[in-house]
């Protein structure tokens, strides 16, 4: 049966039965988020299917929204990513959810609300949507609870939610590795604090993630040009020469 | 059935002949000095004489030969007196070939003298030797001719003819249209046939050509083209409906054709029910379709390449509708730590700094407002840009008060502050 045709049967047997509750909708296991920590918090051990989540941006939210769609693509769900600001580094990316990137704001809300009411996606994350995803929170839930898919918005404009979720990162919750001074050269860990409130529940717990940090190739010397690797551009044939002192 | 023209050395040229022929048979295949024709379904004898007769008006005198292979034709043709028509056996060409000589296949010295030394000058006596043998003593090509004698002739000189695509079409007789909501209406009447044919011959259309003849004799058209080939009718309505909203044509529309331009045999993927994955499948193809026909290249891929710089070092690849769903299902193992988020371009960002040993390092920056930084970690140096723009930044990993760590440099050249990103 198609995801449309799903959605028309639910729809008339909701009309029919106002009061009934699915039983389907009941017996689905809540999305693991692949923390934990996290999943002892939330009720269900995990984040609602067919509902909104919204979590405030900043405090690791990122790292751990990632691990959420990362643990679904790992139990053979579907989960999906919109980056609605493009704001993700290509460095860290790994396969697994699909990566969408509209161009605009409003075609992050349409690409959302498409992945969602699909029924083909455990969790879709949406990020950096602007205060339009919050005012078109109503619209996204409803495509959420039609395709069974967890939904969670990252933003703090949105008044209407299942459950609210706040993480923050304690300015001494940095994990450090030290030079032989003392001084800080490598962040290794973060602990990153949780809150999590609904209807009548709140909670909050922390766990901690490591910190990924790109290659960088540093130069000795910032005056000095670091040629290494660089190739040397081709002039009729003949490379040229490196220029005198360069290496 | 096929009918063999063997035409003479000093035959006019191929091609007005054919033209000439394609009024007897449907198909024509130019091999000089024959001709063939596809005469299957036809009275060959007809035929003959149909070609004769107008061979004979264009000054022609050929020999005919009938068969249902192509060598007993051919053969035929080599055999057959004046303009007669001879013909080869059907289901029996090997005996019809045997009592010939080996030159009514065509072969030619030095072949058929060597066979000839050996005593096999008939197509029989070719045919009875072992093929082992022939292929010892005469090599590979010998085996060809051998094939030949016994009448083993597999060649296809007419392909069969691929059905026609799916179309359709309607002319306004009597009015001519100008409201895009009737276009519509009409071209989904026309898409309704075409959807319903495609999957009756189990096939799915890649490219669709939407043809409006227009009042003033020109013709607007465009291909319509879906991120993956489909029957359904929605799928096509909807692009179609997105072209002609949008539509400005110099005159009234006098008309509407719809043709199917490419099309593939519809697969299913076979597969796992109780994987959720494979069981979601249609659904992911189906939104993920309308994505990347309505917004264009969405669904990405990151390529990274080696470049020192981090945001000249990141590429996003458009990903096809079959990677996308590849993507969607992949397994990873590794655990998700905190990541850099990049700003589109570093902003400047007013720095206060002390010394420290052979560098200074920031103790809190102004972006906005004052940010205090608990931690600086650095500096990372990176320089280059020989041959192009030169750069030469250090860069710090600092932790705020509020507990973000963001990513300043220096740039080191015009020894400005910017913020480049935060971790998150």
């Amino acid at each position: 049966m198609s995801a449309a045709a799903l959605h028309e049967l639910r729809q008339a047997l909701e009309r029919r039965f106002p009061d009934a509750l699915p039983l389907g909708r009941g017996l689905a296991p809540a999305v693991g988020t692949g923390i934990p920590a996290l999943d002892l918090m939330l009720p269900g051990a995990g984040l609602a299917r067919g509902r909104l989540t919204t979590w405030s941006p900043g405090g690791g939210a990122t790292a751990a929204l990632r691990t959420v769609v990362e643990a679904a693509a790992r139990r053979g769900e579907r989960s999906a990513w919109v980056d609605g600001a493009c704001a993700l580094s290509a460095d860290f990316w790994r396969s697994g959810p699909l990566l969408v990137r509209p161009s605009t704001e409003r075609e992050a809300l349409v690409s959302t609300e498409e992945l969602l009411r699909s029924g083909g996606f455990a969790v879709v994350v949406l990020t950096g949507a602007g205060p339009a995803a919050g005012r078109e929170a109503v619209r996204l839930s409803r495509a959420a609870r039609a395709g069974g898919a967890g939904f969670v918005l990252v933003t703090e404009e949105s008044a209407v939610t299942h459950l609210r979720i706040a993480s923050r990162i304690r300015p001494d919750g940095y994990r450090w590795r030290r030079d032989p001074f003392g001084e800080p050269i490598e962040v290794v860990a973060v602990e990153i604090e949780v809150e999590a409130s609904s209807l009548g529940w709140s909670g909050r717990t922390s766990f901690e993630l490591p910190v990924r940090t790109h290659h960088a190739r540093s130069s000795p010397e910032p005056q000095l040009t670091d040629r290494r690797g660089a190739p040397r551009p081709k002039v009729r044939g003949f490379t040229v020469p490196w220029p005198r002192g360069g290496r | 059935m096929l009918l063999c023209i063997l035409l003479p050395e000093d035959a006019p040229a191929l091609e007005p002949l054919a033209a000439a022929l394609i009024e007897s048979a449907p198909r024509v295949a130019l091999d000089p000095p024959r001709v063939w024709l596809d005469v299957r379904g036809l009275d060959a004898a007809v035929v003959h004489t149909a070609v004769r007769d107008r061979l004979a008006a264009l000054g022609v005198r050929a020999r005919y030969g009938a068969g249902l292979r192509p060598v007993t034709a051919a053969a035929a043709a080599r055999i057959a007196a004046d303009e007669r028509l001879a013909c080869g056996e059907a289901g029996g060409e090997r005996a019809y070939l045997a009592p010939h000589p080996l030159d009514v296949l065509g072969l030619e010295d030095p072949l058929l003298g060597w066979l000839a030394d050996v005593g096999i000058t008939t197509c029989g006596e070719l045919a009875a030797v072992a093929r082992e043998a022939v292929e010892v003593r005469f090599g590979a090509e010998a085996v060809q001719w051998w094939r030949l004698a016994r009448g083993d002739d597999e060649r296809r000189l007419f392909m069969p003819v691929p059905p026609e695509q799916p179309n359709a079409s309607i002319d306004f007789v009597d009015y001519v249209v100008t409201d895009p909501e009737r276009l519509i209406f009409t071209t989904n009447a026309l898409l309704g046939g075409i959807c319903e044919q495609m999957r009756e011959r189990g096939t799915h259309a890649r490219r669709l050509l939407l043809r409006l003849p227009l009042a003033n004799g020109s013709v607007w058209e465009r291909t319509l083209k879906t991120a993956r080939p489909t029957a359904d009718r929605a799928a096509w309505l909807r692009l179609a409906r997105a072209l002609l909203e949008r539509l400005t044509v110099p005159d009234a529309v006098a008309g509407v054709a719809v043709q199917v331009e490419s099309t593939e045999a519809a697969a299913s993927v076979q597969g796992d029910l109780f994987d959720t994955g494979f069981a979601t499948a249609s659904a992911v193809e189906t939104a993920v379709a309308r994505l990347l026909e309505d917004q264009g290249d969405v669904v990405l891929e990151p390529v990274v390449s080696g470049h020192p710089l981090v945001e000249q070092r990141g590429e996003y690849r458009p990903l096809t509708m079959r990677e996308a769903l590849q993507r969607g299902s992949a397994p990873v193992a590794e655990p998700v730590g905190l990541t850099l988020q990049l700003l589109p371009e570093p902003r400047p960002i007013t720095v206060e700094s002390v010394q420290r040993r052979d560098h200074v390092a920031p103790v809190r920056y102004r972006d906005g407002q004052w940010r205090a930084l608990v931690h600086a970690a650095g500096p990372d140096r990176v320089s280059g840009g020989q041959w192009d723009a030169t750069y030469a930044r250090e860069y710090f990993r600092a932790v705020t008060a509020a507990g973000t760590l963001v990513w300043i440099f220096r740039d080191a050249g015009r020894d400005r502050w910017y913020l480049h990103g935060w971790w998150d």
